[in-house]
């Protein structure tokens, strides 16, 4: 073996070694530290991005591993147009309607008057509503001041009472209240259906319920036009409270029964939709028991005893009264013929 | 004084859920109830986004304004919290709340939902500063003892900042500046009318 | 007045009896939201 042939190979290789380090050592230094330079890369690029999402679908929502799905959404700016409705525009709208039904009353009042039986009592009566059409009246009624006082509370009661009665007595007040509404709502959308049913057939607008309203209804000028068991302004209130009753307990059944059938844009759209129907409700029927009250002699006890004064009934419901005293002395006859004669 | 926020940085935030396992266990959170939660949005696709959602603790908060018995305050460190003792379980926060931050014990019908429950930035409530009744109620107060939330303290990628706002945003600007993108604060228009520059 | 005494007594009867029926199906988060995995 020739020892410089090894020496040569070995020469060879070192050199190879050598050679190819240098290059890696060129080529390390070449690249000038890359790895700390903001790279091409940029995941943002691809990804979605808050206000498009908000732009696109005005709420931003996902995907979470817990069961309750309503923490999928991460952001509604509906929220944001909810709470200027809720402390702006319904008080406005609140405010406004019964305020302003308040005053129309009162200044109806200073310069109408109560509406007087012009005839004077006649000291007869007619039976007008019958036990069980009062009874559901007042649950009706009882019913609906306990919701609206509890109600108005929530819309009103923070800047109204909590300077009178402080913090704490108001919490409490108004956890009361809650509960008070919660379970009242019940009894009063049974109260409506009933009422609904029951008179529905007399509640039918017709060609009079026009006459009358054009002569005057008895409220402008001094004129009786007829009307039979209820007149156009009773078939105003039976509407607004079948319908206007209706539209508050199907929202307010959505609110009693959070999210069981929306998400919260439905939430929100109910609890709109409760609170302007309910606050122009209140003002409807402080019309109805100014009416009922104060406004007209012998109106009360349409409700109050069930029974009416003749002359009452002849200038406000003629026909109604017709119609009872024919249908009196029907039964009249008949019952004279069908008892044997002794 | 400082103005405290969050801010989640959604190109870090790998839902590991560390912060909500954190909030969990340091509050004692019952079940059902989710002060913080992780919401991935376009799972699965490219661009896929993780966020850490818990109370934002808003300027001009929503939940407080449209409260009806008044039991938020906002802390001189701009912390919203509210009064389990006032609060009438009614939802509205809720409806108001952006970010869906208010939580409920019951399912329930508009006032027995309980008492309302959210992150209070751990922050505690109205009682004493660190009293069993506070405890209790609203969980730990770490801010009385000088600490910052536990949710940003134990996130895994540190995507979570809690802490004041100038502070947190010089953080995040500068991470975006270094790494060249960033899909922004998420949530800060909303909840503070401010977006971070990058 | 005795209308009026029988209407007061009926709603608030049927209250309670709604009363009840909402607490029953009304559930606690922690019932509501368990799953399969969940030991309360």
């Amino acid at each position: 073996m020739e020892w410089s042939w090894v020496m040569a190979s070995v020469g060879k290789l070192l050199r190879l070694t050598l050679g190819a380090w240098a290059v890696v050592l060129l080529v390390a230094l070449a690249l000038p530290a890359q790895a700390q330079q903001p790279s091409s890369v940029n995941p943002t690029a691809s990804s979605v991005k808050e206000q498009q999402l908000l732009q696109e679908l005005n709420r931003i929502q996902g995907r979470v591993t817990i069961p309750d799905q309503r923490s999928s959404v991460l952001e509604q700016p509906a929220g944001r147009d909810w709470r200027n409705f809720r402390d702006v525009t319904l008080r406005w709208i609140g405010g406004i309607a019964i305020l302003g039904m308040l005053a129309a009353l009162i200044i109806f009042y200073l310069t109408r008057g109560m509406v007087k039986i012009e005839g004077g009592r006649s000291g007869r009566s007619i039976v007008r509503f019958n036990g069980f059409e009062r009874t559901v009246h007042w649950m009706t009624a009882t019913c609906f001041i306990v919701l609206a006082l509890s109600g108005l509370n929530i819309t009103f009661g923070r800047p109204l009472l909590i300077p009178l009665i402080g913090l704490e007595a108001f919490s409490e007040w108004s956890q009361w209240a809650k509960y008070a509404h919660n379970y009242l709502s019940f009894p009063f959308s049974i109260g409506v259906i009933v009422i609904f049913l029951m008179w529905i057939g007399g509640n039918i607008p017709n060609k009079l319920d026009v006459d009358w309203i054009r002569r005057g209804g008895g409220l402008v000028g001094g004129d009786h036009p007829p009307a039979y068991r209820f007149n156009a302004g009773q078939k105003f209130m039976y509407w607004v409270v079948v319908l206007g009753g209706g539209a508050v307990a199907a929202s307010g059944y959505l609110l009693m029964f959070p999210f069981y059938a929306s998400g919260i844009e439905g939430m929100q759209i109910a609890s709109v939709v409760h609170s302007v129907v309910a606050v122009l409700f209140v003002a409807a029927m402080i019309a109805h028991i100014y009416i009922g009250t104060i406004g007209m002699e012998g109106a009360f006890e349409a409700m109050g005893s069930g029974t009416v004064d003749v002359n009452w009934a002849k200038e406000h419901h003629s026909l109604w009264l017709e119609q009872q005293k024919a249908r009196e002395a029907e039964g009249n006859a008949r019952s004279a013929a069908a008892a044997p004669a002794e | 004084m400082a103005r405290m926020k969050f801010l989640c940085d959604a190109d870090r935030c790998i839902e590991c859920n560390a912060c909500v396992t954190a909030c969990k266990n340091e509050h004692e959170v019952p079940w059902g109830i989710n002060r913080r939660r992780v919401v991935t949005i376009n799972d699965g696709k490219p661009g896929e986004r993780s966020i850490s959602m818990a109370c934002m603790h808003c300027t001009d908060a929503p939940c407080a304004a449209v409260c009806p018995v008044n039991c938020f305050y906002t802390t001189a460190d701009a912390v919203v919290l509210h009064s389990k003792d006032l609060c009438i379980g009614c939802g509205y926060c809720f409806y108001a709340c952006p970010f869906g931050a208010p939580q409920y014990p019951k399912v329930g019908n508009f006032g027995s939902r309980g008492k309302m429950d959210k992150c209070t930035f751990c922050a505690g409530g109205p009682e004493a500063d660190g009293s069993k009744a506070e405890y209790e109620k609203y969980g730990a107060n770490r801010l009385a003892e000088g600490k910052l939330p536990l949710c940003a303290e134990m996130c895994s990628t540190k995507s979570l900042l809690a802490g004041d706002g100038e502070i947190i945003a010089q953080i995040y600007k500068e991470r975006v500046t270094k790494r060249g993108y960033g899909s922004g604060a998420w949530g800060w228009k909303t909840a503070y009318r401010e977006s971070i520059d990058t | 007045m005795k209308a009026f005494l029988i209407a007061v007594v009926t709603a608030i009867v049927i209250a309670i009896a709604w009363a009840g029926v909402l607490n029953k199906v009304q559930e606690p988060v922690s019932e509501a939201f368990a799953t399969q995995g969940v030991r309360l």
